[in-house]
């Protein structure tokens, strides 16, 4: 029987892709690719950064077709927060290399970038007011509406006090049920916002439609600098992502298409192969085991 | 639309280190007016904690640098010799507080600034070779492979012959400089590097088509044969003629050799 409430279809992508990596178009990421290979690293998605490929988008077909494995774009310049829309070209150009890499979909920021002509210089929070969360629905629907694959919408980092009657996590409720898109829950952006405005995560995830999250992030750092002096909260972040990785899958609501992670974003250095391997096994294992998987 | 004006107004307060000064030291509504808030608008920002403005401004700064300074590393970390590179790029920052940050913009925007900030400061010449390697070295980087046309894809069995055309496989770029840059780019940053006496070099500064993003640097006058491929396609025999046929196995195993390392390539139109 086909279920028609918003509140709680499954949205795009349904399919189940399995554990992957942020694969950065950098020679360091040439290098690291065949050291994951050797120490038995099994890969079922890469996330590639469609800006990475803005001056020579001929290279994301060869470099998507040698990883031999489906690909998700993630990308900024849809600014879905901004009032000024950005040129066609731009999202023209996004589109471009979706296609052209296949990617199952394509992940953007639920953020506020600034104006046509300015960029604020990061993914901005945006206000929680009427205003803006119906310009953020109005330009994720005209996103999605015009795209060769199904759009997602990551939660920001929380840069300031919550303002203007919403939190980010109801904003994010009320656009992706709205818009009728899934989510991409990076719980690397939740650590973010402890430099900028603590999180109040708990409440945060409380407010998360898991059942619309296809896509998580988590930070993969590395294993020997956390063990540094002064590394102490990256090595707390880490093992939070760890346990909530764990924690979130045990709602049965939460059944997402990847779980993808970032080897730079909470140490200098890349995690070792060795733990990205791991991490990506525990991952298959926590989601994607024959018991948890969704039924065709 | 207001919340237009609430997303200019934060964006200016984000990226424009004077606007917040404006904004922090007693000239708030007037930045407010200049903004053209409303009522309504000017409540919702006041609501927003200038502290936390603050730190998110700062952050975002941090993150500029940190870009430049990994395009721009030889010279950023030359520069560390003579001054503090973080007054410098607080500077880089206040001078362009509008603006896309795309990295074509930006690398362009941090070569004028680093230039006049070079010369205005009286600081040693040779930062300016750096800063141009620099620039030119990430620039061809994200410069599109030039498939326009077909080229041999391997040694045939007989290896090249004499009737081989020849060119530089593109994208790339020949620079002058006025030091040997390569030599000071390789070395540990000193500030004795300013003693370096000038030793004109010309580089071919050439995309590896290999790596991602990476580029080969090349001194021209380890070329043999560049100045018979500047203008264009060669064949091997004309390459080779001006010199002695005793060097003519040489010769061939070095062009080989430049092509199998991708700097040469054989079109196939004719």
């Amino acid at each position: 029987m086909t279920n028609t409430n918003t509140a709680t279809t499954v949205p795009e992508p349904k399919h189940q892709f399995g554990a992957g990596y942020l694969y950065h178009y950098h020679p360091s990421y040439q290098d690291y690719a065949p050291r994951l290979a050797e120490a038995g690293g099994r890969v079922d998605i890469y996330e590639v950064l469609g800006v990475q490929f803005n001056s020579e988008p001929d290279a994301i077909e060869t470099f998507a077709a040698s990883l031999e494995k489906p690909v998700t774009l993630h990308s900024f310049e849809y600014c879905l927060g901004n009032v000024q829309r950005p040129p066609e070209k731009v999202t023209g150009r996004i589109q471009e290399l979706a296609r052209r890499s296949k990617a199952a979909y394509i992940g953007e920021h639920l953020a506020m970038m600034g104006t046509r002509d300015t960029y604020c210089g990061g993914f901005f929070q945006p206000p929680g007011t009427d205003e803006q969360t119906r310009v953020i629905i109005d330009n994720v629907k005209a996103a999605k509406n015009n795209s060769v694959c199904p759009v997602i919408v990551e939660n920001p980092s929380q840069f300031y006090n919550e303002v203007g009657g919403r939190t980010i996590g109801r904003q994010m409720k009320e656009v992706a049920e709205a818009a009728d898109v899934g989510i991409l829950l990076s719980l690397s952006n939740i650590t973010i916002s402890e430099r900028f405005r603590p999180q109040d995560r708990e409440a945060f995830l409380a407010e998360i439609p898991l059942q619309r999250v296809r896509q998580l992030h988590a930070l993969c750092g590395n294993q020997a600098e956390e063990r540094m002096q002064g590394m102490e909260q990256s090595r707390r972040e880490q093992e939070w992502i760890i346990s909530m990785l764990q924690q979130l899958a045990r709602s049965p609501a939460l059944q997402p298409a990847a779980v993808i992670f970032e080897l730079e974003a909470g140490t200098p250095s890349m995690a070792e192969p060795e733990r990205l391997r791991d991490f990506m096994d525990m991952a298959r294992d926590l989601y994607f085991r024959d018991g948890k998987q969704r039924a065709a | 639309m207001p919340l237009e004006q609430v997303q200019r107004y934060l964006t200016a307060y984000l990226r424009n280190p004077e606007f917040r000064r404006r904004v922090r030291g007693g000239m708030r509504e007037q930045a407010e007016r200049e903004m053209c808030l409303d009522t309504a608008d000017t409540d919702l920002v006041r609501k927003i904690s200038l502290d936390d403005l603050d730190r998110a401004a700062g952050g975002l700064r941090d993150e500029r640098q940190t870009k430049r300074e990994a395009e721009f590393k030889q010279f950023t970390d030359n520069l560390a010799c003579f001054g503090p590179v973080s007054n410098f790029f607080e500077e880089f920052d206040a001078e362009y507080p509008e603006g896309l940050l795309s990295r074509p913009l930006e690398m362009d925007r941090f070569l004028d600034f680093s230039t006049k900030f070079v010369l205005n400061h009286g600081l040693p010449d040779y930062l300016l070779d750096l800063l141009r390697f620099c620039y030119y070295y990430v620039k061809v980087s994200d410069m599109p492979r030039d498939r326009s046309t077909a080229v041999l894809e391997e040694l045939p069995p007989g290896g090249l012959q004499p009737h081989h055309r020849l060119r530089l496989r593109r994208p790339y770029r020949v620079v002058a400089f006025r030091y040997d840059v390569l030599w000071l780019a390789q070395s540990p940053p000193s500030p004795g590097l300013a003693m370096t006496p000038p030793n004109p070099t010309e580089l071919l500064i050439q995309k590896n088509w290999a790596r991602f993003k990476q580029t080969v640097a090349l001194r021209t006058s380890e070329l043999p044969f560049y100045r018979g491929l500047a203008d264009g396609p060669a064949s091997i025999i004309d390459l080779i003629s001006m010199g002695s046929p005793a060097d003519y196995s040489w010769a061939v195993a070095h062009l080989q050799e430049l092509f199998q390392r991708g700097v040469l390539e054989v079109p196939l139109d004719g």
